[in-house]
């Protein structure tokens, strides 16, 4: 049995922090081997209306400056339940917020490689047997 | 829900520093992974150069007070931007012969080294991904 990377999978990042976004998209962009998304704004996400380019994965910052990334997790999940979607946060009280509204997984900043490589091997690594 | 990251009571913004451990760190798992025959696809190519120029302007902007504090550090941030310089040299095709990987080797030991031993990363564990 060995680990595989899902298909063409599609990955968005979006956080207004351009240090913290391209980080994030250089270690996941080098974990899969695909083309990874960088948004600065959540509305940039939400108003996509091509459902072809709608990501199978979304990493969000909660404090976005054109709305919150609760917003956009429920405008996400509405429009694409199987979307996979993780906050981040620098704030513990956004925990049970995320939780509540039905985020996938909360990563609490500041977070390290690991932390990006375990979301990974979760929501993007599938096994062959 | 999954919950990855900071402890609560240690929760606060991604630092500059922060960000530049953390790219060292990917960087160092990119070279080893290269090392060890590991295939690079062209986003992986990509995205060892964008980490390896980032390291590199980073050590560059470093104020000469901070960059020289004393001989180790600077030493330190000179060999994170040889390995950066390394790093984008594989990544670009360049060929690696015996005496370059056995380069490329020791300044990768050296680095963990200072991480471990003078930055407090006691975490090793990062390097098994590679």
């Amino acid at each position: 049995m060995r680990d595989i990377i899902k298909e063409n999978v599609k990955i968005t990042v979006v956080d207004h922090d351009r240090l913290t976004r391209e980080f994030i998209v250089n270690v996941l962009m080098y974990c899969v081997n695909r083309e990874v998304q960088g948004l600065e704004l959540g509305s940039q996400l939400a108003g996509d209306p091509d459902a072809a380019r709608q990501p199978d994965l979304v990493l969000a910052e909660v404090a976005l400056p054109d709305m919150s990334g609760f917003e956009l997790l429920k405008n996400v999940k509405r429009q694409h339940p199987e979307t996979v979607f993780v906050l981040m946060s620098d704030r513990p009280r956004d925990e049970t917020r995320a939780a509540r509204l039905g985020a996938d997984a909360f990563l609490a900043k500041p977070f390290g490689i690991q932390d990006l490589f375990d979301l990974v091997q979760k929501f993007v690594v599938g096994q062959r047997r | 829900m999954l919950r990855r990251g900071a402890p609560a009571d240690q929760m606060g913004l991604m630092k500059d520093q922060d960000i530049f451990l953390e790219r060292l760190k990917l960087l160092i798992i990119m070279t080893k992974a290269y090392l060890r025959g590991y295939p690079l696809g062209d986003r992986r190519k990509a995205a060892v150069i964008e980490n390896a120029r980032y390291i590199f302007y980073r050590v560059l902007q470093l104020p000469a007070a901070e960059s020289g504090k004393n001989t180790v550090e600077h030493l330190f941030n000179q060999r994170a931007q040889l390995l950066a310089v390394m790093a984008q040299s594989f990544a670009e095709g360049n060929p690696v012969g015996g005496f370059r990987k056995k380069a490329i080797e020791e300044n990768v030991a050296w680095i963990c080294r200072h991480l471990a031993e003078a930055l407090g990363v006691s975490k090793m564990e990062f390097l098994q991904v590679a």
